[in-house]
């Protein structure tokens, strides 16, 4: 009888389980293909919505820097430019900063004060970007960026990027930095996150041999976590990218193209947020916007392409058991 | 009854001593490592208590005792990898030639420059096997070919060269464990350290591994002072010169209960402890 009733009950928990795995596994592929779906449809519409523009201007609406919606000209030029540029400048400038404070964090701190500092640091994350753009305008602009600026025009103002007349409020210098300080808690905190997770064995290999603490960090755990520092490199860039908020605010919504870091400019998200409401009754302005939009999109799609491609790359040179 | 039983089990050992080949411990042999009334706390638990024992040059010293009884935590002690732990905290001394590693002018890299330590599990980096055996070295500024000559060196004394010299540019994480242990030991002994520490060399490997790891301690003992940790009593018997036994006090701190040559350690043990431990009866 307790046989019978231990062999029915086995029976039935591998049933149970059996079915629960199948479930789950449909769940997660319903889940899954969803996501790729949004995505797909994102893209389809952004493509459909945009056929007016594409159709009258074709590759000129990327090539052109000429922007004057009631003049019909729709040059994405100076917007595809802003965007880069502040993003990539903001990735140069939190990248040493958050490894730094990573590595600080992970290696150097106490608990207590790893703890204290890393809360203070992902509380940056928490702050909505609309304070950053009017904090960025008011006290960042003026008392920070404008001098920074000055001094880089006065010593480098030959270069174009850095050329021209400095601007004091508004300026593409002052929406990178604002970026880099938007970007600088996911870099460090996923960094740290990194940092962390790597083995005891590999500080004490080289400790042992008699490595400094600074050269064990830069030979040993830095190439370790690569992969990962990697990945917290692309997600700091992909919210650089995407930002809009902050940046439409600080960078001042010039719609002319030149090269100077020191000059307002606009950025693709900037020029479609301010620039909506304006459009949605003419269509062609509302197409070129959109189409913006799609550029935007494919930029951050390939960008997450190449990234994944990278960290692929580099993780296969751990093993999986030794990976962060 | 017992008596017999007891000498039988001895005679595993009598059989393992055979295969040893004992250095000669005479007395004017120079002590390479001293440590003095040694006590090591975690916090507030006490670790090591009052541990004090000679390490002589040039021979293999065995730490034997039963697991958690602190022989990690000593062997640690003696290049300071324990300072990385936090809330640690060591009284006592330990010189190396007779200079205190724990006086506070003492630089620590410098004392782990000269004690070098192999690893419970293999712990080769995430690069190719010439970078991992390269690395001592590199930090010490050598280049070029002095370097490639120290790498085929230390793989040579580590018995991987032949193993390896294909593939010098391949992962040394792609190696079999054993492989990995001896490029382990290969990336130690390529920073020429005075003394080795080895925590339990063999316990991830397979016997084959590890007969080839005892045969390297046999050839390193001549040019290097190593101190083995192992729960394998075999092994003891087999490689070193002297075997220290250790053993936890009533509060759970590790004490040495024994210390001599290992031949009268493992036929001839002065304490019942220590008599009781390696014929396998635990006390
Ligand atoms: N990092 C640590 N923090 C606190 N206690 C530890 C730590 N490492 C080891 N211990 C304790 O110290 C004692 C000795 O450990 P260990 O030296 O690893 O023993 P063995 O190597 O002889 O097995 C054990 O009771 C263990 O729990
Ligand atoms: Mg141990």
């Amino acid at each position: 009888m307790a046989v019978a009733t231990s062999q029915f009950t086995l029976k039935e928990i591998k049933h149970r389980l059996r079915h629960g795995d199948t479930i789950f596994d449909a769940l997660t592929l319903i889940a899954g293909s969803l996501a790729l779906l949004t995505v797909l449809a994102i893209g389809w519409q952004l493509w459909q919505e945009s056929h007016l523009t594409r159709q009258a201007f074709g590759w000129e609406l990327i090539f052109s820097a000429d922007w004057d919606p009631y003049g019909d000209k729709f040059g994405a030029l100076p917007f595809i430019y802003g965007t880069l540029q502040t993003s990539l400048l903001a990735l140069v400038i939190a990248l040493p900063l958050g490894l730094g404070i990573s590595i600080f964090l992970a290696e150097l701190a106490t608990p207590w004060l790893s703890r204290t500092l890393g809360f203070l640091v992902e509380l940056l994350a928490a702050v909505p970007s609309v304070i950053y753009g009017l904090w960025g305008v008011y006290v960042f602009a003026p008392t920070i960026v404008k001098p920074i600026g000055e001094t880089l025009n006065s010593i480098a103002g030959f270069i174009p990027l850095f050329a021209g007349s400095v601007s004091p409020q508004y300026s593409r210098l002052a929406a990178s930095l604002i970026l880099a300080v938007m970007i600088l808690p996911t870099i460090s905190a996923v960094s740290r996150d990194v940092f962390q997770a790597i083995p005891r064995a590999q500080r004490e290999a080289a400790l042992a041999l008699g490595a400094t603490h600074w050269e064990m960090i830069w030979q040993v755990l830095i190439p370790y976590g690569l992969s990962g520092i990697l990945g917290a490199v692309i997600l700091g860039l992909g919210r650089a990218l995407g930002e809009t908020m902050a940046v439409t605010m600080v960078i001042g919504n010039n719609y002319n193209l030149t090269a100077s870091i020191l000059e307002p400019g606009s950025t693709m998200s900037a020029i479609i947020a301010s620039q909506f409401g304006e459009a949605s009754s003419i269509d062609l302005f509302r197409s070129a916007l959109i189409e913006i939009g799609l550029i935007l999109f494919f930029i951050t799609l390939v960008l997450n392409l190449f990234a994944r491609l990278l960290v692929w790359r580099v993780a296969r040179r751990v093993p999986s058991e030794m990976r962060v | 009854m017992l008596e017999t039983t007891q000498s039988e089990r001895l005679g595993i050992f009598t059989r393992a001593l055979s295969g040893n080949t004992p250095q000669e411990t005479s007395a004017d042999t120079k002590t390479k490592m001293r440590v003095q009334n040694l006590d090591f706390y975690y916090g507030n638990f006490r670790a090591i208590a009052g541990v004090t024992m000679d390490i002589p040059e040039k021979s293999i010293t065995a730490i034997i005792g039963s697991s958690g009884c602190g022989k990690s935590t000593l062997l640690r002690t003696f290049n300071r990898m324990g300072d990385l732990v936090g809330h640690t905290r060591v009284r006592g001394s330990v010189t190396l030639d007779g200079e205190n590693i724990y006086d506070r002018n003492v630089d620590v890299v410098l004392v782990r420059r000269r004690i070098g330590m192999v690893f419970q599990r293999p712990n080769p980096f995430p690069k190719s096997i010439f970078d991992n055996v390269a690395y001592g070295p590199r930090l010490l500024g050598v280049g070029g070919k002095a370097l490639e000559q120290i790498v085929e060196q230390s793989l040579r004394d580590a018995a991987l060269w032949d193993e390896v010299k294909d593939k010098l540019h391949q992962s040394g994480l792609a190696l079999s464990g054993g492989q990995q242990q001896r490029l382990c030991v290969a990336r130690t002994i390529a920073v020429k350290p005075e003394v080795i520490l080895m925590d339990e060399p063999c316990s991830a490997l397979d016997p084959i591994a590890t007969y080839k790891i005892e045969e390297l301690m046999i050839q390193l003992r001549n040019e290097y002072t190593i101190v083995i940790v192992t729960h394998n009593m075999q092994q003891a018997a087999r490689v070193s010169g002297l075997t220290a036994f250790m053993n936890m006090n009533p509060d759970r701190a590790g004490v040495l209960v024994e210390f001599g040559p290992t031949t009268q350690i493992f036929t001839n043990p002065a304490k019942k402890e220590t008599e009781d431990y390696i014929t396998g009866r635990f006390g």
